[in-house]
């Protein structure tokens, strides 16, 4: 059985390291489908960030036709890491390589 | 606060923060808002049958009432749920974080029990061997326990201005019932400490709820939690409280439930109630992730002056003069915490590394 999304968000960022929203919202695309929606992927991002279970490395103001978007560059935290451990989550790569900084 | 100097990406920084700090206690408003129109069906629904008949006296049978009446109550929530659910295409993830027992939802169970048979039968407890009034202001202190414990168990950060915005709001909510109390309170009664204890242990039970279900939706969404939640409340009702009731105490449980479905007024009631608490509940859970148990808790307190609100409007008696005096101060209260700085609500826990694996 798939992960719940928060979870596969996690995931997807220990054993990739970190990265933009874009790049996970289309990771979810390809995981879950027509159920993730972009302002629900953005949501949970921004939900796991107020937690401290993954923070803010970098953020950019993208324009597209005439319309600025703000977007930001997530990574996991050993705090995160740890919750991912007590959840039953894999860790991947990071629970090795120590990815979260 | 960005300053006209400022570059274009640090103003779309701070209204980000600003934007996602008003979601956070918009919800938390609507929380207490629901939470207050919840009243007026739930105390209609004691003048209807088979409820109405039960003599005031007879506290065993009530509190029997209000079990069957809570267990039906929460398998409409749970409709509610799935129905809000169903629309946002939620449903599978609602699956997968429910059979993930042990790494998760295992805290949703527990925030059931914590919210459910603790805070309610503390509640009847406390309504039933002390008053009504009684069991609202003791109810009304659950922020802090859910802040105290979030402070303990995950390092949740509250700011000075928050604490004292919380303090505020309680205090008005105590201006609001509490003059109430002095005809309420009778040393003499007997089982008069059975109510006390009941008040704790619905002012404890609420108050943990929040902190361990928002324990939980660190890895799970917020509208799922809820459904996960009561899932797990309909289990409790149904497989150990109502069987226990009917077996242990001897309480006509399977006759009470039969006779409040056969009600359409009784029926009509619950359904209206288990609608208000159902988003309810979910805007509390959503405003937990956005800015904190202690935040969310406390603003949803709110509900006193609510409550009373939509009763007055319902029955046409108007309130004390006191409500006015505790109107003034939890407004008062909300604004000052509504005046916090986003960036103060931006991270709402302390990064220190959490001792041992588990918190």
């Amino acid at each position: 059985m798939k992960l719940p999304q928060k979870g596969w968000l996690l995931t997807a960022l220990a054993r990739g390291g970190p990265a933009w929203d874009e790049e996970l919202q289309r990771g979810a695309n390809a995981e879950y489908g027509s159920e993730t929606r972009r302002g629900a992927i953005r949501l949970a991002l921004e939900e796991l960030a107020a937690a401290g279970l993954v923070q803010h490395c970098s953020e950019r103001l993208d324009s597209t036709g005439g319309r600025s978007r703000l977007s930001f560059r997530y990574r996991l935290t050993p705090f995160g890491l740890e919750r991912m451990r007590d959840t039953g989550l894999d860790t991947g790569k990071a629970m090795h390589g120590g990815e979260a900084q | 606060m960005p300053t006209k100097s400022s570059t274009p990406l640090q103003r779309a920084l701070a209204r980000h923060l600003l934007r996602k700090q008003r979601w956070g206690f918009a919800w938390a408003l609507w929380t207490a808002l629901l939470w207050g129109i919840w009243y007026v069906p739930a105390t209609a629904l004691w003048f209807e049958t088979p409820y109405s008949a039960i003599p005031l006296a007879n506290t065993g049978l009530r509190v029997a009432a209000t079990a069957v009446m809570t267990w039906i109550h929460a398998i409409a929530v749970f409709g509610f749920l799935s129905l809000w659910n169903g629309v946002l295409g939620r449903l599978p993830d609602y699956a997968r974080t429910l059979v993930r027992f042990r790494g998760i939802s295992r805290w949703y169970a527990l925030a059931s029990l914590c919210g459910g048979p603790l805070a309610i039968f503390g509640s009847c407890l406390a309504m039933g061997f002390v008053g009504p009034v009684f069991a609202a202001v003791t109810s009304l202190f659950y922020p802090v326990v859910g802040a105290v414990l979030a402070r303990l168990w995950y390092r949740e950060r509250i700011s000075t201005r928050a604490a004292a915005g919380m303090a505020i709001i309680i205090l008005g909510g105590v201006v609001i019932y509490g003059p109430g109390l002095f005809g309420e309170l009778d040393e003499r009664h007997p089982l008069a400490w059975l109510g006390y204890l009941g008040g704790v242990m619905s002012a404890l039970g609420w108050g943990s709820e929040g902190a361990v279900a928002s324990r939980a939706m660190d890895v799970s969404d917020p509208d799922v939690g809820i459904h996960c939640r009561f899932s797990f409340e309909v289990l409790f009702w149904s497989l150990l409280v109502l069987p226990a009731l009917a077996w242990l105490g001897g309480f006509p449980i399977a006759e009470l439930a039969h006779d409040s479905l056969a009600n359409p007024r009784a029926l009509l009631w619950i359904v209206l109630a288990a609608a208000c608490h159902a988003y309810c509940y979910t805007a509390f859970y959503k405003s937990f992730s956005l800015i904190g148990v202690g935040r969310g808790e406390a603003i949803g307190n709110l509900y006193a002056v609510f409550a009373l609100m939509f009763i007055a409007v319902f029955t046409l008696q108007l309130p004390a003069w006191y409500f006015i005096v505790g109107l003034v101060l939890t407004v008062a209260g909300s604004f000052v915490m509504f005046s916090e700085p986003a960036e103060s609500v931006a991270a709402l826990r302390d990064p220190a590394p959490a001792i041992g694996g588990g918190q």
